[in-house]
């Protein structure tokens, strides 16, 4: 643990030196401004229409996707932007194969370099989904009825289960990029992100997928485990010559 | 075990391809071990195998006494591999210090031992400056420094002269010999380079197509690899004593062990096998009244040696 943390910190501070990185804080800090806007039509209109019941049931709705959306929508990118552009140069500048013939585990290389690409996005993801609550919650819904909206379960969603979900697939990004071509890796995560931003999003805009509900957070849970099984899983099979023999091209 | 290297029917294979085929050698502590062979020969991938990096399809890697597979065996490791692997980004401080925190070099001896070290490779003007301007010198040179930033006990070098200029690979040799012989340590180097070895190492193994074809010290190589070379500077002086050393080649020449013998003024040039006796030859010259000055031994230089075992190899 203690060399882990010691990639950790040397990564995290390459990481947050980056191009990349100033990149995905602009996107974040440009992307928050249009979320708020975005959103503020459709509260102006739940709250202008209906009975008391009906726009409490709405705006339970609208904020889990809000939240949801926000939360995995600020990760993702984070994923997609940090996670693999890192191991690219590792790779390119031979560093890697150097790293692995220290007495680091190669696990600690991957642990490492894959919190050193979580950590910036969890915590500007997390920033600005909380911008977007606070915000749309003192701008709409407090003064109308007086009081915060964040139901339960999309607090639980998206404010602990989309980071681990996020920090499983951050594993598996650097993972592939690690024993493979950190492109491929990139190209996964992006179509992955896609997908799943679209089917949800869809899903949800639909009725067919309630993101306020226990229901969504289980399967969220569910994908955790998935996740975590599957980096597990994975965990026994990285080797450092897969990692060498990968770096050649 | 007192080996710093040891390996044991190493077989490695990559695909269909035997890189390594079932190779054994060892490296004592104290040894500057040239490890030779040309390109493609399987250098990189025993270096690979000692540093755990490549798993053996069969034969064990032990270094520093563990298996080379155990990640703790390499504590106290320093190496420079063919891509120097510094950060760009990162200033020479910088790059060690990293090093530092990853062997576990205690606080306290992380900032004086960095200095050393870059005073070692005369780099400590430039410790601020950022790796992506250094030359390829520099660059080398600071990967030797990073190598033994954690004073470990032994160095395995992989090339690390390659692409350096000629001052400059004067310089990598001079660290390298400073740290076996005022430090102590143990170095394992990988090159193609026959006169850097020739120059610095005391044992060698020479790799060509996966099999080791030739190991063992380098002197004694040079005096088992068949032929030996005997100057002998007479104290003829007149052409009498010179026509007498003329009579005495075909005798000479006739003995079991030389192989040919030639004169060229006052000196006489004996090629002999392993079993010669210089002995008997002086007493020959002295029974014919011809004066001994200095008997000098030829040995055959590593460029013959290499290419009598990569050559006889292709041959068969």
């Amino acid at each position: 643990m203690k060399r882990m943390s010691v990639v950790l910190r040397w990564s995290l501070r390459e990481n947050l030196k980056s191009k990349m990185f100033l990149i995905f804080l602009g996107v974040m800090l440009v992307a928050t401004i249009p979320a708020v806007l975005g959103m503020s039509s459709a509260f102006k209109g739940i709250i202008a229409e209906g009975s008391w019941e009906e726009m409490q049931i709405k705006l339970s709705w609208i904020m889990g996707m809000t939240c949801y959306m926000c939360a995995f929508l600020a990760m993702g990118v984070g994923v997609i932007v940090l996670a693999s552009d890192p191991i690219t140069k590792e790779k390119a500048r031979g560093t890697i194969e150097s790293l692995m013939a220290t007495p680091l585990k190669t696990k600690d290389v991957w642990l490492g370099k894959s919190l050193a690409a979580f950590f910036p996005s969890l915590i500007l993801g997390m920033a600005v989904t909380g911008i977007v609550v606070v915000v749309l919650n003192y701008l709409y819904i407090v003064p109308v009825i007086h009081h915060f909206v964040l139901p339960a379960p999309v607090a639980i969603s998206s404010f602990l289960l989309v980071p681990l979900i996020i920090l499983g697939v951050n594993l598996l990004v650097i993972y592939v990029a690690m024993t493979g071509n950190p492109r491929y890796a990139q190209a996964i995560a992006v179509i992955a992100f896609v997908a799943v931003v679209n089917v949800v999003a869809q899903l949800g805009a639909h009725g067919m997928l309630d993101l306020a509900s226990w229901n969504f957070t289980l399967l969220n849970l569910g994908v955790v485990a998935i996740l975590g099984g599957a980096a597990i899983f994975l965990s026994r099979l990285l080797t450092k010559e897969k990692v060498v023999l990968s770096s050649k091209g | 075990m007192n080996s710093a290297i040891n390996l044991e029917k190493v077989s490695k294979n990559l695909g269909n391809r035997e890189i390594l085929k079932s190779i054994s050698f060892a490296v004592q502590s104290g040894d500057i071990f040239g490890y030779l062979g040309p390109n493609g020969a399987g250098k990189t991938t025993t270096i690979r195998v000692i540093l755990g990096l490549f798993k053996p399809n069969s034969g064990k890697a032990y270094i520093m006494g563990k298996d080379a597979e155990d990640d703790s065996a390499r504590e106290k490791v320093g190496f420079v591999l063919e891509a120097d692997g510094l950060y760009d980004n990162l200033t020479a401080h910088e790059n060690l210090d990293y090093y530092c925190q990853i062997y576990g070099v205690a606080q306290a001896q992380v900032k004086g031992g960095i200095e050393e070290m870059l005073e070692l490779v005369d780099l400590s003007d430039r410790a601020s400056d950022k790796v992506a301007a250094y030359s390829k010198g520099m660059r080398q040179k600071l990967a030797l420094a990073r190598a033994m930033v954690h004073e470990p006990e032994l160095l395995i070098l992989d090339e690390p002269t390659a692409g350096v200029d000629p001052s400059g690979q004067m310089e990598v040799r001079d660290i390298i010999l400073s740290m076996a012989h005022k430090r102590g340590k143990t170095i394992f180097l990988s090159s193609h380079n026959l006169d850097e070895v020739q120059r610095i190492c005391n044992r060698i193994a020479l790799i060509d197509k996966g099999e080791i074809k030739l190991y063992g010290e380098l002197d004694k190589l040079r005096r088992e690899m068949g032929r030996r070379e005997v100057m002998i500077e007479t104290g003829v002086t007149t052409t009498e004593q010179a026509q007498v050393l003329d009579s005495l080649l075909a005798e000479l020449e006739a003995l079991p062990y030389v192989k040919s013998c030639r004169r060229e003024a006052r000196k006489l040039h004996l090629n002999l096998d392993g079993r010669a006796d210089v002995s008997e030859v002086v007493a020959m010259l002295s029974g014919k009244n011809i004066g001994v000055e200095e008997v000098r031994k030829g040995e055959v230089t590593l460029e013959e040696i290499y290419a009598k075992a990569v050559k006889g190899g292709e041959e068969q």
